[in-house]
């Protein structure tokens, strides 16, 4: 990546669709603004798959003060009694603070360098890109067995997060219950009396029909398109973000060729119709398990079908993405994950990252 | 506190409509800090000083936008905000003294042009200013020193160069690119600021735009993102920190402490009730060091003096520049 | 790219071998970008008048030489915002001089402003820091 982005990664698994290592990349990405399907040979999403979000309930808090987060009762009442999803909402990672609380039970501060050197907690190693751009990561463990009030440690950190600095954000909610008889609603209830207000935050779909597509073929043992017989997979990633954006893929003649020359890669088969469907909002990991899951479930029933694809777009001010790396944000923070439904149970995960 | 939002520190003043104009657009496309430029192209006026032909400098507040314009755009972005900054222009190296002026000294940022070597020599080397811009738009007739960018950078100067005179005109944009190209190449990219000077909102781009600019002019990617970033930031603590004298510890009243800064009375609780009786005594001077009305000589005494009378109170201050 | 270790060493014994494929370079780099023009709706341009002014634009600025770096607009959407795919190699250059393209040839004022670049084309689907926009 010469010159634009810092730093670019791109790669391809495949993999069997049973296998472990999907869910864990599922439920190790946290924070998803999105997911996009795309369903060839359909005209609407099954509803399988639209029943995955009744349950899906997201909040937006305004104003919380963040000494709230290390108090006892939220980290008894949510933290450890289920998978907890927080996210700072309308910050930017590159120039504001940022605030997430991880599922495994992590408050993760992302600090610029006024804020970290007023508010007195200890920051973790910085990496060469936060060392360049005077940003600090500050982590406390919820969980830990001695983060309890009475312990020096607690008392320090919730005295700095209460009385030093006035630390006031915005935040995107979300909680999973461990236990099936709680709702995941009380978090709102819980919140209800200790910030300026508590909305809920509605999911914002959109289905289109897509007629006469042209699908890239794709063989599952084949992803580098050596034979011939298939596309290359970085050809195959573009066309799903063609789809995706609505880019208008027919093959062109010499007048249309002047505005764009990207047409579907060959070899190429017709899919009489085909459903998109976008969704966007603070959607779940466990929301996006199930949607996969569905998801599987319809593209074995139908295997004469071209391939059928999910992605998830994580938020790009997210201060970790996938299994707690560090993210980092320079121009873009896009950080992406697709899955390719194949045959014969076959899967390709594509993980993109950018800066 | 500062962060380092994206900056642009240059929106020449205009009537207040026309302003609002840009400035919505600036907040619309990304930008969170703006300085409204105050260009008095000439501080003394001929030969024959009389008063009356003194050029007049409006006070700051006449600027800046009134609170219910800035509150509309506080809501959109609610970091936004909004400086005042002064530039002139200077033709003789014996008309800068008029810059220490208490109503040049109200303003946020204070900035130079030079014109000619000696100028310039002058305002990298001793004028106490936060930014040096340079007439881009033409060849400078002198050449950019390595010794002295390097002296001002040192001295928490930094070098402005505006983008939007190079959408007008094709001989005036190679002209600013390979002035921008000559200045990082001395600068080593270091200390160098991006702003636009646009008067009409189409003169406007993204931050992601002038970042990019940035490396057309021989910037890194990090040094990019700086020059309306963190550099923007250096610029304003360069400015608070020639307010309150050249010091890493500056003394603010206790009473005039934001509710978020009340913590630090608390390392000395016992001692902090009791200077609770002499704030009183000590508001005027305090407050007047604020606005920097008064002569900045004395302050300059009074404050050494306080940092030894009164321990308790000083702040420490992380030099930033 | 800690990503590429992870996925290679962990879970040794999947069902069938896992294999790994990575792209170090993207070969595109795709800019959203919006057009204003003075005294204009922008939303009425078609593509080849799009197409037109983004030429133009490389031709003043990076003359015919960088006018020749093969450009695709791939999308123009009604609200006068466009996806342009350009050759990552020739970014900076194409990008600068989009931001520098000050007026159109009939002599209107106008204004290429980059609002997100990727380099990947799904990333230009959803902007997540434009949630207040949509919501509101």
């Amino acid at each position: 990546m010469a010159a634009t982005f810092t730093s670019a990664a791109f790669n391809l698994t495949t993999l069997v669709q049973t296998d472990d290592k999907i869910s864990s990349a599922i439920s190790g990405h946290y924070f998803n603004n999105a997911l996009t399907v795309i369903l060839p040979g359909t005209n609407s999403l099954p509803e399988t798959v639209s029943e995955c979000f009744a349950d899906q309930l997201a909040y937006q808090l305004h104003g919380l003060p963040v000494y709230r987060l290390v108090e006892v009762p939220f980290i008894h009442a949510f933290v450890k009694n289920g998978l907890i999803y927080m996210l700072s909402a309308n910050t930017q990672l590159d120039t504001h603070d940022c605030v997430a609380v991880t599922p495994d039970g992590w408050l993760i501060l992302h600090l610029t360098k006024d804020t970290y050197h007023e508010l007195g907690l200890e920051a973790t190693k910085q990496t060469h890109q936060q060392k360049n751009s005077d940003t600090y990561v500050v982590k406390v463990n919820l969980l830990a067995s001695y983060f309890k009030p009475g312990k020096k440690n607690y008392d320090s950190t919730l005295w700095c997060l209460k009385n030093r600095l006035d630390l006031v954000f915005d935040f995107h909610i979300a909680w999973e219950p461990k236990d099936d008889k709680v709702c995941s609603s009380s978090v709102s209830a819980y919140f209800l009396d200790k910030c300026a207000k508590v909305e809920r935050r509605c999911l914002d779909r959109r289905t289109q029909v897509l007629t006469s597509l042209p699908c890239p073929k794709v063989q599952a043992d084949d992803p580098e398109g050596t034979s011939g017989q298939s596309c290359h997979f970085q050809e195959v990633f573009e066309w799903i973000g063609a789809v995706a954006c609505g880019v208008d893929m027919t093959v062109k003649d010499e007048d249309t060729s002047y505005t764009s020359s990207l047409c579907c890669p060959e070899p190429s088969q017709n899919c009489p119709r085909c459903c998109l469907f976008q969704v966007s909002g603070f959607i779940t990991p466990g929301t996006i398990l199930k949607v996969f899951k569905a998801l599987r479930q319809y593209t074995t029933a139908h295997t004469d079908l071209p391939p059928a694809s999910l992605t998830v777009h994580g938020f790009q001010d997210s201060p970790i993405f996938t299994n707690n790396c560090p993210h980092h944000l320079h121009i873009c923070g896009d950080n992406l994950m697709t899955f390719v439904y194949l045959p014969s149970n076959q899967c390709w995960l594509y993980r993109a990252v950018a800066s | 506190m500062a962060l380092p939002i994206y900056a642009d520190l240059n929106i020449p003043y205009q009537s207040a409509g026309s302003i609002q104009e840009v400035l919505d657009l600036c907040v619309d496309v990304g930008f969170e800090r703006v300085a409204i430029n105050n260009v008095v192209k000439n501080l003394q006026s001929g030969k024959n000083k009389k008063q009356a032909a003194k050029p007049q400098i409006l006070p700051p507040t006449q600027i800046l936008l009134n609170k219910s314009s800035t509150d509309a755009l506080k809501a959109q972005r609610p970091k936004f905000q909004q400086l005042s900054r002064f530039t002139t222009i200077l033709d003789d190296a014996a008309n800068t003294h008029r810059l220490g002026s208490p109503e040049v000294q109200a303003y946020d940022i204070i900035a130079v042009q030079p014109t000619d070597e000696k100028t310039f020599q002058l305002a990298c080397s001793t004028l106490d200013v936060d930014i040096i811009c340079l007439n881009f738009t033409e060849n400078l007739g002198f050449s950019l020193k390595r010794p002295l960018i390097k002296l001002a950078i040192k001295r928490g100067i930094h070098f402005e160069i505006s983008y939007s005179p190079a959408l007008k005109d094709n001989s005036v944009k190679r002209n600013i690119i390979s002035n921008a190209l000559t200045l990082i190449s001395v600068s080593r990219g270091k200390g160098v600021i991006i702003s636009s000077a646009a008067e009409k909102p189409i003169d406007v781009r993204s931050p992601w735009d002038v970042m990019n600019l940035g490396k057309l002019f021989g910037l890194n990617q990090t040094q990019a993102k700086d020059a309306i970033s963190r550099n923007c930031r250096a610029v304003l603590k360069h400015a608070e920190a020639r307010k309150t004298c050249k010091t890493v510890i500056s003394v603010t009243a206790a009473s005039n402490l934001r509710p978020d800064e009340r913590w630090i009375l608390q390392t000395s609780r016992t001692e902090a009730i009791s200077q609770q009786k002499s704030i009183t005594q000590d508001n005027p001077e305090s407050s007047s060091e604020e606005d920097s009305s008064d002569d900045s000589e004395d302050n300059e005494n009074m404050d050494s003096e306080n940092v030894h009378d009164q321990p308790e109170r000083k702040k420490l201050k992380l030099d930033v520049s | 790219m800690k990503c590429t270790t992870a996925a290679e060493n962990s879970n040794p014994v999947p069902v069938k071998p896992t294999n790994f494929y990575a792209e170090k370079t993207q070969s595109y780099v795709y800019l959203k970008t919006s057009l204003t023009i003075e005294d204009e709706n922008s939303s009425e341009l078609n593509g080849n008048q799009y197409k037109f002014l983004i030429l133009q634009a490389m031709k003043e600025t990076l003359g015919q030489v960088g006018a020749a770096t093969p450009v695709d607009l791939l999308k123009v959407f009604g609200d006068g915002t466009c996806i342009i795919r350009v050759p990552s190699r020739s970014t900076e250059k194409i990008w600068a001089a989009l931001t520098l393209y000050g007026s159109t040839p009939s002599g209107k004022r106008c204004a290429f402003r980059v609002i997100h670049a990727s380099p990947f084309l799904l990333g230009l689907a959803f902007n997540s820091r434009n949630h207040r926009d949509a919501t509101s």
